[in-house]
């Protein structure tokens, strides 16, 4: 594979702004995000029309400082790539049209993307990809196990029956007072934490499918139960507690598809992959299957980035993948 | 020099191909809820049929709003994209300016949902102050004021039929009265009310 290529990609579809330029679909010339996470801290979660807001404000800036970072010219480029779906449709209008706009300007190809396309194709920036590959894609809006038997080919094995595990811990960290967003805090809590409570193991209809609503129940549950009882509440233990459980879950239906699906490679994918102790179990787990090689995104590119977009993008441009100019953000997309 | 207008921030879609005063080619379509599915393919209709190259452009006219909060990003979108990357000057001008057009003396209004309208009287062709945000009930109260004044936009909010300006004489007016973006980086639309309304 690896064909000569520069991609420009354009990615929108939560609450980062970025753009940046990839040549031969696993070198990074630029790579601009500007994160509007500090507003949204402030209002403890992302705000749709302040996003698409803070889009419109940053677009311009972050176009140019990756066209310099780059030091190339839109000239050059071979197509631009950008993030059609899913997401918030606000945002997602803003990375499409610029996009179109450079597409039309140039004379460029439209390569469209899906965003866990991207985070799996993050995985290109450490390793080659080997199929066919399972990959476990972990964010605040997915949980999803997929098959990919080939480049650009995907199955969803399993996904989540209601909220995304990034969610789940968002919420939790929210009962829990330890702010927004919900991950890193329970990850950096978690470490200081021990065996003290026990939290339900969650079953679900589909045997490759998960949940995480009834684990912040719980949560909520034994909260309530320990203020009832006077007891002051570890909260410590509680984040290691729901941090393991999380966890079992995840690694329990990924173990289960590998009984399924025969792969050479499982990669995992999105912004909860930077989890310091997903990261370690994970690791641990598929010592077991030496056959099975594993790859885990660099820290860098585990959060919504445009690198990851131009990684996807390439791959799809050499397959012939295109979008017309009638092509539109889709808040729903499937992969 | 060779301009482009665009406006994406009402239920018609306005794009058109602008030199020397006057107007050279113009799509001017219903495109409620789909701006943004269309505009690019307009654009290049609009470029094509000037027999413009894209890269010929060295203006862009844009509404800077009030209007649909993802129309009024549209255009502004395309507008920044392409003065990030090319020696494109960017001017702005209002939706009610285009639909109020180069009338002399009037009052124009635009949907702004929830019973309110974006309003702002018209004087010697151009608004006579910033838009505001009028309930139904206050255009009313205008109208029966007001018997002599004419009323432009989206009338059928006060019980009328719409009444629009013609449009090539709406694009020609925003034109002469467009005032020039110097940083566009800073560039933002023209949202009225706050996005605190908007929180969930
Ligand atoms: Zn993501």
């Amino acid at each position: 594979m690896s064909d000569k290529s520069l991609i420009c990609a354009i990615e929108t579809s939560c609450d980062e702004t970025a753009i940046a330029f990839i040549k031969d679909g696993n070198t990074v010339l630029s790579n601009v995000v500007s994160s509007q996470i500090d507003t949204h801290r402030a209002f403890g979660g992302v705000m749709p029309e302040v996003a698409s807001r803070l889009h419109i404000e940053q677009i311009s800036l972050v176009l140019k400082e990756s066209l310099a970072k780059a030091k190339v010219h839109m000239d050059d480029v071979d197509a631009i790539a950008f993030t059609q779906g899913p997401g918030l449709i606000g945002s997602l209008h803003i990375g499409v049209l610029a996009s179109k706009t450079l597409a039309w300007y140039f004379q460029k190809p439209l390569v469209p993307v899906h965003h866990i396309a991207g985070h799996i194709y993050a995985n290109a920036f450490v390793t080659k990809l080997k199929f066919p590959l399972l990959a476990l894609v972990v964010s605040g809006g997915h949980t999803e196990l997929v098959y990919m038997k080939e480049d650009f080919d995907f199955e969803v094995l399993g996904t989540t029956q209601d909220d995304a595990v990034g969610e789940a811990y968002d919420k939790v960290a929210r009962v829990m007072e330890l702010g927004y967003p919900g991950g890193p805090a329970i990850d950096a809590l978690a470490k200081q934490g021990s065996t003290q409570y026990v939290l339900p193991r969650i079953k679900t209809e589909k045997p490759l499918d998960f949940s995480f609503s009834g684990l912040k129940s719980a949560v909520l549950q034994l909260i309530l139960k320990e203020q009832r009882g006077q007891r002051e509440l570890n909260k410590a233990n509680l984040a290691y507690a729901f941090q393991e459980a999380v966890l079992d879950e995840l690694l329990l239906k990924l173990k289960k598809a590998l009984e399924i699906v025969d792969v050479r490679q499982v990669v995992l994918a999105g912004g909860v992959s930077a989890n310091s102790r997903l990261r370690e179990r994970l690791t641990s787990m598929m010592e077991n299957y030496p056959d099975i090689a594993l790859s885990i995104p660099p820290l860098w590119c585990t959060t919504d980035n445009a690198a990851m977009i131009g990684a996807a993008g390439a791959v799809a441009f050499t397959k012939g993948i295109r979008a017309d100019f009638s092509t539109s953000a889709s808040a729903g997309l499937d992969l | 020099m060779r301009t482009l207008f665009i406006d994406t921030a009402h239920r018609h879609l306005t794009v058109a191909c602008v030199e020397k005063g006057s107007i050279v080619s113009l799509v001017h379509l219903e495109a409620f809820k789909s701006q943004s599915e269309k505009v690019m393919s307009a654009i290049g209709d609009c470029f094509a049929q000037a027999k413009w190259p894209p890269k010929s452009l060295q203006a862009i006219v844009l509404t800077q709003g009030p209007g649909s909060y993802t129309g009024v990003r549209i255009a502004m979108t395309i507008a920044k994209t392409l003065a990030s990357v090319a020696d494109i000057r960017l001017y702005t001008t209002t939706t009610l300016q285009l639909l109020a057009a180069a009338k002399d003396h009037c009052f124009v209004m635009l949907d702004a949902r929830s019973s309110r309208v974006y309003g702002a009287h018209v004087h010697q062709g151009q608004l006579a102050e910033e838009a505001q945000i009028y309930t139904i009930e206050q255009v009313q109260k205008i109208r029966q004021k007001n018997k002599e004044l004419t009323f432009f936009g989206d009338l059928h909010l006060i019980g009328e039929e719409d009444r629009y300006e013609d449009i090539e004489a709406g694009i020609l007016s925003c034109i002469d009265r467009a005032v020039r973006v110097n940083d566009i980086d800073s560039l933002i639309p023209l949202y009225l009310k706050s996005s605190e309304a908007y929180k969930l």
